[in-house]
């Protein structure tokens, strides 16, 4: 496959060129992803303040969380992430197959993260962590809320991420031109990689606090 | 396919060093730096996926700029709104 | 700022935007920024008289020491709603979404915002939140007040609150949305030669207030969230009883809360500049101040929340970083109030009704802003804080100023959307009735605040009697005053005389269209080759031999 120059679909009436409606178009997704740094960082400060409070009980329940379960689920993220990147290359190369198959893996990985997460609530469920149950210390509450609340908001981007990828996925196997969604596919991808870099943070965060005492 | 990964291999090797340090480092007695190491591992993954993934190595000024605000404002709220956290204690007359 | 010449013969064959299509379908299906303008007007519109209603019932209830219309509880729901209303659907999207959903491709020369398909979908996902928020008010509302502070509005509360704050948290998106368009449009979309200082400033206060708009909402929203978390599933986050911190809600809710301030009133002074120099013909004094004035504002405004919290139990020594911050932030404000004032000197006044508001907005602007100043200080916000006082101070920013603003914008607009002059004297006088109502109900507020009288309280000591009825009373005379730009607009709309494209003169690309614009705005792209607010050139008889030639 080549990487010819593929002559880009006119642009909307409200833009000049095409090159200027991609580059709005990409600016308009990075200043989304800004605002998803704020949403989620308001989770941040949440955790920050009550972990400066509660050094010993979010520890503790730190402790309970399964380390080899959370390294297998950000390296499931981060294989996705590079499925994703490939995707959109194979898209600039006009690789309809390689494309769609790669998008379709990237949903297989982000589904197979949701299971494993969807395991560990789950599990820490049956371990009567749940918040309400007021069977724990003030602070192993208060850590356990914000587990709920931090990854049930990130498995929510990610269920969105994936349904996208799917019907874009699907969109194309069934044969809409490449050229002028090339920049779909790119916009997906940013969104894809924010969702994944949550993770990145989220991971050492909620499962490595006080592992090394 | 190989066409399509092999650019981005390098940079996922890379990652996945950084997360086998990230659960390594987790183990090493450093007291309060292992949030430290932590942190900086995990900004280190993500600047190789907002580089080469997300492509801000090839985008101009304003799209770096609208990359990083999230982080320097969402520092600021944490800067500001934790002074009140460290000098103020549950049961406190603070 | 002028340049390409007044519409062609050409231009003038296009069908106006109010023309071009006429089935209902064609509005609500709209991508047109300016018919969206006018979806967000009449929203925000009957959102305005929502609002009021409930402003006009607390006023009746305070006319009387003690209770006699309505009971405690629906007090507190009066406020809750009064406040809801006004800054969600009122306050945030009033000069944005209406002026500068219509302005802003206007301004710079482009045909629609960047994003128009984004920009109805806004207007819908408004309307859906105000849905919520109408629902839960009419099963009788939330109690908790504007602020929702936990753990009452979380625990303890049984009102509608996860229906209230739900139908708000959807409402935040399409603030974020509306903003995340502005910046795009001005960062990609200027026309030729329009650099970023030959902007209008009503377009660099957009800017900052969308700034703010992308940055600070997200916060509300996840603030949100976690009280309907808490509230529905039970798990504890601001509950003291778990160990919560009810503080960390409140340190959430103001860090957006304090900005928003800043999205309701920086539009407001951007509309100001315009008018400022508009009527006085002559170019903004300082413009690069002035532009870089919003800027500061929209980040220092992030700064300074914990000036809310100064007897909540925050840290004292929080409190004392807020208060020197919240010193800095009234900077460049006053940069803007001296800028404007400078502007008039040597210039041609017009004491037209844009600029009676404009004039109104100086004043009272200045005012709430030096007893900002006062609550900033944290000896005397411990006196002043949750008293009549507060209330006064953003009363005189938010209605003496920015309502101001809104209806300034208003008039002097008013030929460039509807195609129509409004009468001048009905005009006039609302605008003076206004301004007396205002410091009718407003001033004595001030005085009650500072002898101790609390908010949010339907009865108080005796001594405090007249001056509550004072303040009624301007209400009243407020409210008259709101009524006639209602009767007199709407009756220019069927019997005005049309407007000519450039009723006032102005400089800015909005008036180089037709008087209401083509859907397309532009024939062809203007190319901008003189500097903002170029007062001495449009004014030049040069200019006038040479349209006399041209006609």
């Amino acid at each position: 496959m080549t990487t010819e120059e593929v002559p880009l679909a006119p642009p909307e009436e409200q833009f000049v060129t095409a090159q200027q409606q991609r580059h709005a178009a990409t600016f308009g997704m990075w200043i989304f992803l800004a605002t998803e740094v704020l949403f989620f960082g308001g989770l941040l400060v949440v955790y920050s303040a009550y972990r400066i409070w509660y050094p010993n009980d979010f520890a503790i329940g730190s402790r309970h969380l399964d380390i080899v379960l959370g390294t297998l689920n950000t390296a499931i993220l981060l294989t996705s992430s590079f499925l994703m990147a490939g995707a959109i290359t194979a898209a600039r190369l006009l690789d309809r197959r390689t494309t769609c198959l790669l998008l379709f893996l990237t949903a297989g990985c982000g589904a197979a993260f949701l299971t494993v997460k969807g395991y560990e609530w789950h599990t820490a469920i049956s371990n009567g962590f749940w918040p309400a149950s007021g069977t724990q210390p003030h602070g192993v509450d208060l850590f356990y809320s914000l587990y709920f609340v931090m990854t049930g908001l990130h498995g929510l981007h990610l269920l969105i991420g994936i349904s996208l990828l799917v019907a874009t996925s699907i969109r194309f196997l069934r044969g809409v031109s490449f050229s002028p969604n090339q920049n779909q596919i790119t916009l997906l991808g940013l969104y894809w990689h924010f969702v994944d870099i949550v993770w990145i943070f989220l991971f050492p965060l909620l499962y490595f606090i006080g592992r090394s005492s | 396919m190989k066409a399509a990964l092999k650019p981005h291999l390098l940079p996922f090797l890379a990652l996945l060093t950084f997360l086998a340090l990230t659960v390594g480092g987790a183990y090493l007695p450093l007291g309060p730096a292992n949030l430290f190491l932590a942190l900086t591992i995990g900004s280190s993954k993500t600047l190789v996926i907002a580089l080469f993934f997300m492509e801000l190595k090839k985008a101009d000024t304003l799209l770096r700029i609208a990359a990083f605000v999230g982080v320097v404002w969402l520092m600021i709220f944490l800067m500001l709104a934790l002074t009140d956290y460290f000098t103020r204690f549950p049961g406190s007359l603070l | 700022m002028i340049t390409s010449a007044p519409p062609s013969p050409r231009e003038r064959l296009q069908p106006s935007y109010l023309s071009d299509g006429t089935t209902l379908g064609s509005w609500l299906f709209t991508r047109d920024h300016k018919r969206i303008a006018l979806l967000y007007l009449f929203s925000i519109t009957t959102f305005f008289l929502v609002g009021g209603t409930a402003a006009i019932l607390m006023r009746l209830e305070l006319l009387s020491p003690t209770p006699y219309l309505v009971t405690s509880e629906t007090y507190n729901r009066l406020f809750t709603l009064h406040g809801v209303i006004m800054v969600w659907f009122f306050l945030i999207p009033a000069i944005p979404n209406v002026f500068g959903n219509f302005l802003l491709p206007l301004m710079i020369g482009a045909r629609d915002l960047a994003f128009p398909r984004l920009n109805l979908a806004s207007w819908y996902i408004f309307m859906a939140g105000a849905a919520l928020v109408l629902y839960s008010i009419l099963e009788g509302g939330a109690d908790t007040g504007w602020t929702f502070y936990t753990p009452y509005s979380s625990t303890y509360s049984n009102g509608y609150v996860v229906a209230m704050a739900s139908g708000i948290f959807i409402a935040g998106f399409s603030t974020i949305i509306t903003g995340l368009n502005f910046i795009v449009t001005i960062h990609t979309m200027r026309a030729p030669g329009l650099r970023w200082f030959r902007l209008p400033l009503f377009v660099w206060s957009l800017y900052s207030t969308s700034i703010i708009m992308v940055l600070a909402t997200p916060v509300l929203a996840i603030t949100l969230l976690l009280i309907c978390l808490e509230r529905l599933g039970g798990i504890p986050i601001f509950n003291p009883n778990f160990g919560g911190d009810p503080l960390l809600f409140q340190h959430l809710f103001w860090f957006y809360s304090h900005p928003a301030v800043y999205i309701m009133i920086l539009p407001g002074m951007g509309v100001v500049s315009e008018i400022v120099t508009c009527f006085s013909r002559r170019r903004i004094f300082g413009y690069t101040f002035v532009a870089y004035s919003s800027l500061a504002i929209a980040f220092l405004g992030f700064l300074v929340w914990g000036h809310h919290m100064f007897v909540s139990g925050q840290s004292i020594y929080s409190g004392m970083i807020f208060s020197l911050l919240s010193f800095l932030v009234s900077i460049p404000s006053a940069v803007k109030v001296f800028n404007w004032t400078a502007t008039f000197y040597q210039g041609r006044i017009r004491f037209d009704t844009p600029l009676l508001y404009i004039l109104g907005f100086i004043g009272l602007f200045t005012i709430g802003g030096l007893t900002g100043l006062v609550l900033a200080s944290l000896a005397l916000d411990i006196h002043l804080h949750d008293t009549y006082f507060v209330i006064a101070h953003f009363h005189y920013i938010m209605v003496g100023g920015m309502v101001m603003a809104y209806f300034a914008a208003l008039h002097f607009w008013w030929p460039k959307i509807t195609g129509k002059i409004y009468p001048e004297w009905p005009a006039r006088i609302a605008a003076v009735t206004i301004f007396i109502g205002f410091n009718l109900t407003f001033f004595p507020q001030f005085l009650l605040g500072y002898m101790g009288m609390p908010r949010r309280y339907p009865y108080y000591p005796p001594e405090f009697h007249f001056l509550n009825v004072c303040s009624t009373c301007g209400a009243a005379v407020l409210g008259l005053g709101y009524l006639l730009p209602a009767l007199y607009l709407t009756y220019s709309l069927f019997f005005g005389p049309k407007a000519s494209d450039n009723p006032w003169r102005a400089t800015g690309l909005e008036w180089q269209t037709t008087s209401p614009p083509p859907t397309r705005n532009f024939l062809e792209i203007p190319v901008v080759t003189r500097e903002a607010y170029d007062y001495d050139y449009i004014d030049s008889p040069l200019l006038a031999d040479k349209e006399a030639h041209d006609d």
